[in-house]
């Protein structure tokens, strides 16, 4: 059952290439996040409103303990607009209201017996993290691939070192691991591993998800997406983050943002442009 | 609380509880924020716009966020009457609420045929007629925009129907008071306003418009002082009761509305920032009329100050 609440900020721990992660007291939404939702997130101003005035979809990252703050949610955001800069600006004690957990999140039995490969591509590598740690907890096997345009994207690398699981890493300008997309890392690996019970999970630009999917469904596996749309809600009233499935217009919010990759339907002129920054 | 604050409205013989309702396209089917608050606390609430048939709305890239407010171009997604009177007045009977149906037709039949249908649903308290809708090809435009339309539409309704008939208007015309007029000659029973404005914004990236039907409605509170004149317009100019639409995110911002002579008022693109803001404006319009003194809300509407002799006084 989502909440609104109102959460201060803990901590805001600054990466390089405008990434930022927000440490969150909320252990409200902590005790009841599954893998895969999220949260909709804005500065909390009452009774002025926020400006912009929408607040921002955000993966509930990591849980963590703040010790006398209690849990601790923590929310991965990179600087692409006008609502990630403000929450980019928060300082510790500042407050955020928040409505979730929201979304459908993973399902966790789609991995069953299944070697799960996790494929993340930037800030996608915060729906992840409380996947591979369940999944692990279930003593299910788990892989990472992980890209992005140079090793400093590469902002959640210490979280999965310490989960003690295989990674692969990728970047586009060879400043660490393959030199190349994650997609090179998935073909190595399909490769090697030919045979077993695969389950592809990704999250990260569309292009990069279309890519992996054909790959993982051509290699006899399940692949499910997390997607990322605009939405001004997050609870399925907007009706805003319309995306296209085999059967249906569905919304990312509600019914996703967790998809079966052989059901989902992607856009033609999907073109992965980085916003010019002015 | 005070309970000693009457917030209690009548709008044509229907009582609401307080003057605070949601807007349409803004609050789902209304279960959607149960899970939030008790619903039973609002005035009532405006359901997405009902057509006769299901219709699933355009295609991705239905809304972009702009200054202090939003641009949508949804089309009129909704399930249709029919699994509306199925699916969801069933699960709506548990709750002390007033609905609003808002309904929408792409001819006179539909809307009539809509209006038919919802007669014998006990739980209806009033229709809002959808004839302002931005985003559609093929009814929206064609009543909202044309004074001998509107009127032909609502008088067909009012006919037909067995409830209250409220008119939703645009505000993408030369003159709103023509459109309130005809309405009201036709029988109209309330007028709520406004409907979005139209706009548009460009992807520079892509150089593409931000949405894929090119235009959207624009709401949130950028419209506010745009909406409220307005409504003190048509409330200058008819005489059945007007409900105040445009940016309310506050107690402050609804009693704008009041004040200018809106008998009840309606939260929208807020719900979406928010979703308890509506308890918000109703807590705040108590705590006001607390404070002041007032002891029944009715007693604010259209207490708006004439400018002083001398000034400039048209709109």
């Amino acid at each position: 059952m989502p909440l609104v609440i109102e959460a201060p900020v803990i901590e805001n721990r600054k990466y390089p290439n405008d990434n930022y992660v927000l440490a969150v007291r909320a252990p409200e939404i902590a005790d009841q996040v599954r893998p895969g939702q999220f949260v909709m997130a804005a500065e909390a101003l009452h009774p002025i409103l926020p400006s912009p005035l929408l607040k921002r979809a955000l993966a509930v990252y990591t849980i963590e303990d703040g010790g006398h703050f209690g849990r601790l949610i923590t929310l991965l955001l990179r600087v692409v607009g006008d609502g990630t800069h403000r929450l980019a600006r928060l300082r510790p004690g500042d407050r955020l209201e928040l409505v979730g957990p929201l979304g459908n999140g993973f399902d966790i039995s789609a991995s069953k017996g299944k070697l799960t490969i996790l494929v993340a591509g930037g800030t996608g590598i915060a729906s992840v993290y409380l996947l591979a740690r369940e999944l692990l907890r279930n003593g299910e096997e788990v892989l990472l691939i992980y890209g992005g345009r140079s090793h400093e994207d590469l902002v959640g690398i210490k979280d999965f070192e310490s989960l003690n699981i295989p990674i692969i890493i990728t970047t586009e300008d060879g400043s660490a691991g393959i030199a190349g997309m994650v997609t090179d890392g998935l073909t190595d690996q399909l490769e090697r591993i030919s045979g077993r019970h695969l389950h592809v999970v990704t999250c990260g630009p569309n292009p990069m998800m279309k890519a992996v999917a054909k790959l993982a469904l051509a290699a006899g596996g399940s692949c499910h997406i997390s997607v990322e749309a605009k939405m001004a809600c997050g609870f399925g009233v907007c009706l805003g983050c319309t995306v296209k499935t085999q059967s249906a217009y569905r919304l990312a919010c509600t019914h996703g943002p967790v998809f079966d990759a052989a059901e989902f339907v992607w856009e033609d002129n999907e073109l992965a442009i980085e916003p010019v920054r002015l | 609380m005070n309970e000693n604050v009457n917030l209690e409205v009548e709008i044509a013989g229907v009582r609401f509880k307080n003057p605070v309702l949601t807007a349409s396209g803004t609050f789902g089917y209304g279960l959607e924020f149960a899970e939030f608050f008790d619903i039973s606390r609002l005035g009532g609430f405006c359901t997405k716009g009902l057509s006769l048939y299901p219709m699933e709305g355009n295609p991705p890239g239905r809304i972009s966020e702009t200054p202090s407010g939003m641009l949508n171009a949804i089309g009129l997604e909704n399930i249709g009457v029919d699994r509306f009177i199925a699916e969801r007045l069933p699960q709506l009977r548990q709750y002390d609420c007033v609905i609003v149906a808002n309904i929408f037709g792409k001819t006179i039949d539909e809307f009539v045929s809509i209006a038919e249908k919802l007669n014998g649903q006990e739980q209806v308290a009033s229709l809002e007629l959808n004839i302002s809708c931005p985003n559609i090809k093929e009814g929206g435009v064609q009543f909202g925009h044309d004074p001998k339309m509107a009127f032909r539409v609502t008088q067909a309704v009012v006919e037909v129907s067995r409830k209250p008939v409220w008119v939703k208007l645009s505000p993408n015309v030369t003159d709103i008071r023509i459109f309130a007029r005809a309405c009201e000659r036709a029988g109209a029973d309330a007028l709520s306003l406004v409907n979005t404005f139209v706009g548009m914004a460009v992807d520079v990236d892509r150089r593409r418009p931000m949405l894929s039907h090119t235009t959207g409605g624009l709401s949130g509170p950028a419209i506010r002082p745009l909406a409220v004149r307005l409504v003190r317009q048509v409330v200058e100019t008819v005489e059945i009761p007007v409900v105040g639409i445009g940016g309310i995110a506050s107690a402050r911002d609804a009693l704008e509305f009041l004040i200018a002579g809106a008998r009840a008022i309606q939260v929208g693109t807020a719900n979406f920032v928010d979703p308890t803001c509506a308890i918000r404006v109703i807590d705040g319009l108590q705590a006001f009329c607390t404070k002041n003194k007032i002891s029944d809300i009715n007693e604010l509407v259209g207490t708006l100050e004439p400018v002083k002799e001398g000034a400039l006084h048209y709109y």
